[in-house]
C-alpha cells in the first residue's frame, strides 16, 4: 500500500532534542528515505510554540542558577540544584497546568545535562555550560524551519489548512469529539484527513504521533471515522 | 474627551506605520467617550488641580516657566503618589493604572483638560504651560505635599524628561520585563537604527549584533510570571525566534536594516500594546475595577490581533532570508546566552 507520513508535534519536536526520550526513534521517522512527509501548518506552529517554550525555560533557570552559583559547593549541589528548581517554577509558573509543562522540559534536560552543569559550575566555567544549553536549543528551533515549510522541496512538506478547509469535515469533527476530549488533537487529525482528501491523492496518511492517550488508544475509532488515515507510533512498521 | 484625544494624537503618530493594529486596537479603547469618566468626579477634580498647579511651582530656581507633556504631568503625580506612600488623601485622589505609556490617571487627564479649558493651563506644541497670569502665587497645599513633589521631581528636566519616565519604568514596573522591553529593547533598536542612518556605525560594529541579542535575551527571560501572561509569553517567544534571526540576518546580510525596522515596529506598536492591555488588567488602583467588563475583552482581542501578526511576521521573516537559513550549531553568532553570560560574569 502506497502511503505519505503526516507527523504529529511530539515527533518534530522529539527529533529535534536531544534529550528527549523520544529522540532516536523520532529522528529514525523523520530521516527516513523514500516516503514523502508531510505535516500541517497547525502542527508546525504547535511545534515551534512548544520549541520557543523549552528555550524560554531553560534559560530563565539557567539564568537563576548562574546568577546564584556561588552558593554551590560539590556537598550540596544536587539538593540545591533540585530546591531551586522546585522554587523556580513555582514562582515562575503559578499555572498549574503549565507549571507541569515547564517541569517536564527541565527534568529531563537536566537528567541529559546535569552532569556537565555540575562540573561547569563547581569549576567555575559557567560559559561552558551555557554554550552547551544554547547549541542544544538553538539548533533545535533552527532545524525545524530548515526541515519544514510550504513547498515540495522541503525534506518535511507543510500543508497551510484553514477553518474554512475543516468545515467540510463537521460530521467527522462531531464524530471524534465523541472519542478524543482534546480538540486541538481532533484539529490535528482533520488537517490530516483534509490532506489525505486534497492531495494525496491514492495514497494513505501514515499519521505518526507519540501520542498514546488521546491518540493511538482510539486508533480504530479514528480510522474508521476518517477514512485513509492510519494511526502508527514511530516504533511500528508504517502500513 | 482626553483620551479621544491621546487617541488621535496616536492615530496620527501612527500614520505611517508598518501596519495599523494599534490603530485597531485603540479604536476599540474609546467607544463610551467621556461615559469612562464617571469616576473622575467633579469634587476630586478640583482637589487635583491645585496639585497640577504646585508641580510648575517646584525648582522655578532652576527652570523658569517650564512645561509638562501630558505624559510628564501623569508620571509627575505618579512619582508624588510613591513618594508619599502614608498621604490617604493623595493616595485616594489619584488613582493609576499602567498603560501604554507607564502610569495613567483618568483624574489627572480629567483635570489637565478642566484646567486647560479654563485657560490655567496654555498648550503649545503638545506641551502645556501654567497660566501665570491667572495663577500668580503658590497654591496653599500642606507641607507635606510640597516636600514629596520637591522630591519627586528632583531629576525631572523638563528640557530632557526621558531619564526621568525611564527611572519611573525601571523603579515602579510592576515587572522587570517593562523596562527591559519598553526601553532598553526599544531603545537598543533605535539607537542601531540611528547609528547606521547617521553613518556612525563601522563595518566590524555592523556585524556585532549581540547587543541586539542581548537586549532581547533578557526579555524573554523577564517575562511575567502571572497566569493573564501565559498566552502573550508564548506570543512573545515566537517574536523572539525572528528578532534572533533577523539580527544574525542583518549581521550578513541586510545592511538597509529594512527587517530591524519592522522589529522595532512589531515591538513598538503591536507587542507592546498587546501587553499594556493586559498589564492594566493586574496592575490597577481599586477604583479602576468596574473597568474590567471592558478591559478583559480588549487583551483577548489584542491577544487575537497580536496571534495573528506573530504569523504574518514568521512569514515576513522567513521568505525574506529563506536562503540564509541553516542549523546554528556551530555559529559564533547564536551564542547569545554564553555572551550575556560572559559579561554578567565579568562585571
Amino acid at each position: 500500500m502506497n502511503f505519505d507520513y503526516f507527523f504529529d508535534s511530539n515527533i518534530l519536536i522529539g527529533s529535534r532534542l536531544s534529550w528527549d526520550a523520544q529522540y532516536e526513534v523520532a529522528c529514525d521517522c523523520v530521516d527516513k528515505q523514500q516516503i514523502k512527509k508531510r505535516t500541517s501548518d497547525n502542527v508546525y506552529w504547535e511545534s515551534s510554540f512548544k520549541l520557543e517554550k523549552v528555550r524560554q525555560v531553560i534559560w530563565t533557570f539557567l539564568k537563576e542558577i548562574l546568577n546564584n552559583s556561588f552558593k554551590f559547593n560539590p556537598w550540596n549541589f544536587d539538593s540545591k540544584i533540585h530546591s531551586r528548581k522546585l522554587s523556580f517554577l513555582k514562582r515562575q509558573y503559578p499555572t498549574k497546568e503549565i507549571r507541569e509543562d515547564a517541569e517536564d522540559i527541565l527534568n529531563p534536560f537536566l537528567d541529559k545535562y546535569g552532569h556537565n552543569m555540575r562540573d561547569s559550575i563547581l569549576n567555575n566555567d559557567e560559559i561552558k555550560c551555557c554554550k552547551m544549553a544554547e547549541d542544544s536549543v538553538n539548533n533545535a528551533i533552527s532545524s525545524l524551519d530548515v526541515d519544514c515549510f510550504a513547498h515540495p522541496s522541503a525534506k518535511i512538506e507543510m500543508h497551510v489548512v484553514t477553518p474554512q478547509d475543516i468545515k467540510h469535515y463537521a460530521s467527522k469533527e462531531r464524530a471524534l469529539q465523541k472519542k478524543i476530549s482534546d480538540n486541538s488533537d481532533i484539529l490535528i487529525l482533520l488537517d490530516s484527513y483534509h490532506i489525505k482528501q486534497t492531495v494525496t491523492g491514492n495514497n494513505s496518511i501514515c499519521f505518526v504521533t507519540t501520542d498514546k492517550e488521546h491518540i493511538s488508544d482510539n486508533s480504530g475509532d479514528i480510522e474508521k471515522i476518517l477514512v485513509g488515515v492510519r494511526i502508527r507510533n514511530p516504533n511500528e512498521k508504517p502500513l | 474627551m482626553l483620551l479621544q484625544n491621546l487617541y488621535k494624537h496616536s492615530k496620527h503618530f501612527l500614520s505611517n506605520s508598518y501596519n495599523n493594529s494599534l490603530q485597531r486596537i485603540l479604536s476599540k479603547l474609546c467607544p463610551c467617550g467621556d461615559k469612562e469618566f464617571t469616576m473622575a468626579s467633579q469634587e476630586v477634580i478640583s482637589e487635583v488641580i491645585p496639585l497640577i498647579e504646585e508641580a510648575y511651582f517646584v525648582k522655578t530656581d532652576k527652570f523658569k516657566n517650564y512645561g509638562f507633556t501630558v505624559t510628564n504631568l501623569h508620571k509627575s503625580l505618579f512619582k508624588l503618589k510613591k513618594e508619599l506612600p502614608n498621604n490617604e488623601q493623595i493616595q485616594e485622589i489619584l488613582p493609576y493604572y499602567w498603560y501604554l505609556y507607564g502610569p495613567y490617571s483618568e483624574v489627572v487627564a480629567k483635570a489637565a483638560e478642566r484646567m486647560e479649558s479654563e485657560g490655567l493651563l496654555m498648550r503649545e506644541q503638545n506641551v502645556l504651560y501654567l497660566n501665570r497670569d491667572k495663577v500668580t502665587q503658590e497654591v496653599p497645599v500642606d507641607r507635606d505635599v510640597r516636600r514629596g513633589f520637591n522630591s519627586a521631581l528632583k531629576h525631572f528636566n523638563p528640557t530632557n524628561a526621558t531619564p526621568f519616565i525611564e527611572r519611573i519604568y525601571k523603579e515602579y514596573s510592576p515587572y522587570s520585563f517593562m523596562p527591559a522591553f519598553k526601553i532598553d529593547f526599544v531603545n537598543t533598536i533605535k539607537e542601531y537604527i540611528s547609528n547606521l542612518t547617521l553613518g556612525q556605525i563601522t563595518l566590524d560594529d555592523y556585524s556585532d549584533t549581540s547587543v541586539l541579542r542581548d537586549s532581547i535575551f533578557e526579555c524573554e527571560t523577564e517575562l511575567p510570571p502571572h497566569p493573564l501572561f501565559d498566552q502573550f509569553n508564548t506570543l512573545f517567544s515566537s517574536f523572539t525566534t525572528d528578532a534572533l534571526r533577523v539580527f544574525n540576518y542583518l549581521r550578513e546580510v541586510d545592511k538597509d536594516a529594512i527587517l530591524l525596522n519592522k522589529v522595532l515596529r512589531m515591538a513598538e506598536d503591536t507587542v507592546w500594546t498587546t501587553f499594556a492591555c493586559g498589564i492594566r488588567i493586574v496592575e490597577h488602583d481599586p477604583p479602576y475595577a468596574t473597568r474590567l467588563k471592558r478591559w478583559n475583552p480588549m487583551y483577548s482581542d489584542s491577544l487575537s490581533e497580536l496571534s495573528s501578526q506573530v504569523r504574518a511576521f514568521r512569514s515576513d521573516v522567513l521568505s525574506t532570508i529563506r536562503g540564509t537559513l541553516r542549523c546554528e550549531q556551530d555559529e559564533k553568532s547564536q551564542k547569545f546566552l554564553s555572551t550575556v553570560m560572559q559579561k554578567t560574569l565579568s562585571r
